[in-house]
């Protein structure tokens, strides 16, 4: 079931109101939750919640033992079994052909032809449930008692296929309380929805036309400058597909009371690679430096700074495995590390050379820098293996980027200018469609719940901007079967 | 130890490792307060700051910490079990 189909809008439309109804029971809400959450799981595959469960009840159990077990050693077997036990679905049903393939003697052993069926979301809720364990582990957390609790954090269908990561220490607490609704979080919540849901189907799926053309594998013809602007788009689509993805679960998650981390902060406006990842697919970072990277560094202090270094270079390897078993991907994640791993290293110089100029200059250099980067190691992540990445990078630099780029290319741009300059026009609102910052100051501080007429005019401009993006998603959606969201695969 | 004593001494580590003059912590600092104290170098801080007190974190010490004055407590208290 797709955020942007007939039957979610039904679906979502009855669990509402079925929620709702039961606002005085916490436990009766988490089971409707529950059993809706692995219904919509059970419309992609109905192996799908068998396995989901599975992992819940394993991981459950394994949380209580390590909570329960004070004797540091056994503490530890305990953690060291549960991460070998929750990974290996992971690495058996995604990675399983990819290392059987790069094996001598096993290479027919290639993912294809191993037929296994990858769950949706595996990589996601895997990384949550892992995430759980080793926060009971840090004692960042106690060990849930309430199963029920435990397993509606888990399978909670906003976030379950294609993320955020939700965090143990502030998503699963809300499941716990007494859930609240207001006119604010449902006005907000329906925002972001419909904000994702423009980015989904009005920018990401008009665009993934030229993407498929300019990465098509027969399309060994193509200019370096059309190459080039294949893929800014493909940026530009990945980023409108995901990030749409996560406003639409933040938005769905907020109108049950439930708050989410915002995925993305503007991340194409960033100044530095770091920052970029600061900024882009959040929870994932969170989770990597939370998980990874603090572990790792900590180990190696005693290193300085080249024990970040290291850090730094294999909690990038382990992200661009997590995005796909290929050797694309690997590249993918290992070049963003040596980007970070410069940045670290020339901070200094960097940092006089821009010194030396008005800083708008500097900020503007940094991000177009940054922009270029960005735009060379999505082709990796896009390209079918690494042989047509380093194929089209080629292209890119040699003499044919200067010749005038394919018309059929270039008129997908237009696309994402709309959503680039509202998203910038918008980003210091609490969401993209909040219009509240532009109401004058005055007005916004006399905005209490009294205030009758206040909320009033915020609510009728928020619903003629909501009807403007409706109207927009009606008339301008690529008109085409459900396009899958492109992070599913992950 | 004395507090105000142990913050002038941690004012000087964050001063020598951030390479900056004039920092000056307090018990609701956090990384977000200070430029330059970030995921990079946060590590780097809490080993200076081990080597100086002769002292040792534990991992889930540190992920705790929200803000400088959980780690000065932290610090204390270690201190203390001398």
């Amino acid at each position: 079931m797709l955020f942007n189909s007939l039957e979610f809008g039904v679906f979502f439309a009855i669990l509402l109101a079925v929620y709702w109804l039961l606002y005085k029971n916490r436990n009766a809400q988490n089971l409707i939750l529950l059993a809706g959450s692995l219904i919509f799981y059970a419309w992609l595959h109905y192996s799908f919640p068998i396995y989901l469960m599975a992992m819940v009840s394993v991981s459950y159990v394994l949380g209580k033992l390590i909570g329960r077990q004070e004797n540091e050693k056994r503490r530890k077997g305990l953690l060291i079994l549960s991460l070998v036990v929750l990974s290996a679905g992971l690495i058996y049903t995604k990675y399983s052909g990819f290392i059987l393939g790069n094996i001598k003697g096993l290479e027919s052993w290639e993912a294809g032809a191993l037929h296994i069926l990858v769950p949706v979301g595996i990589s996601f809720y895997t990384f949550a449930i892992l995430g759980y364990i080793l926060d009971v582990y840090y004692e960042a957390i106690e060990p849930e008692a309430n199963y029920l609790t435990f397993a509606t954090y888990i399978c909670f269908f906003p976030q379950l296929l294609s993320g955020p990561i939700p965090a143990a220490t502030t998503v699963l607490p809300q499941f716990k309380k007494k859930a609240t609704v207001s006119v604010n979080s449902v006005t907000e919540g329906i925002g972001e929805f419909l904000w994702g849901l423009f980015k989904k189907m009005v920018v990401a799926d008009n665009i993934s036309m030229a993407v498929s053309y300019c990465f098509s594998a027969n399309n060994v013809d193509l200019s370096g400058s059309s190459l080039f602007i294949g893929a800014a788009l493909f940026g530009i689509n990945i980023y409108a597909d995901f990030s749409g993805y996560s406003s639409m679960a933040r938005g769905c998650a907020k109108m049950f009371g439930i708050d989410i981390i915002q995925n993305f902060n503007l991340p194409l406006f960033s100044k530095s690679v770091a920052e970029y990842w600061r900024r882009w697919h959040i929870s994932l970072t969170n989770w990597l430096y939370s998980y990874i990277y603090n572990p790792l560094v900590f180990g190696l202090k005693r290193w300085g700074k080249w024990g970040v270094i290291v850090g730094i270079f294999i909690t990038f390897f382990i992200s661009g495995i997590w995005h796909g078993a290929g050797w694309q991907f690997i590249v993918f994640g290992v070049v963003n590390g040596i980007a970070i791993i410069f940045e670290i290293l020339t901070k200094d110089i960097r940092t006089r050379l821009l010194g030396k100029m008005p800083s708008w200059l500097g900020g503007l250099i940094s991000t177009f820098v940054v922009l270029i980067f960005m735009l060379f190691s999505w082709i990796f992540f896009r390209a079918n293996d690494l042989a047509q990445a380093m194929r089209m990078i080629g292209r890119i630099c040699s003499g044919s980027l200067f010749s005038a780029p394919d018309t059929f290319v270039v008129e997908y741009l237009v696309w994402g200018i709309p959503m680039v300059v509202i998203e910038w026009l918008q980003r210091k609102g609490r969401y993209t469609l909040d219009v509240d910052q532009w109401l004058p100051t005055k007005v916004v501080r006399k905005r209490a719940p009294k205030n009758k007429k206040i909320m009033m005019l915020s609510l009728g401009i928020k619903l003629a901007i909501y009807v403007a993006i409706c109207l927009s998603i009606y008339f301008f959606h690529k008109k085409v079967d459900m396009a899958e969201y492109y992070y599913f695969k992950f | 130890m004395e507090e105000n004593e142990l913050y002038g001494q941690l004012n000087k580590i964050y001063e020598t490792i951030l390479k900056k003059e004039g920092v000056t912590v307090a018990p609701e600092t956090t990384a977000a307060d200070i430029d330059g104290w970030d995921s990079l170098t946060h590590m780097i801080l809490m080993d200076s700051i081990e080597k100086h007190f002769y002292i040792k974190f534990k991992l889930m010490e540190i992920m705790k910490f929200n803000n400088v004055g959980d780690m000065v407590a932290c610090i204390q208290k270690k201190l203390a079990a001398k």
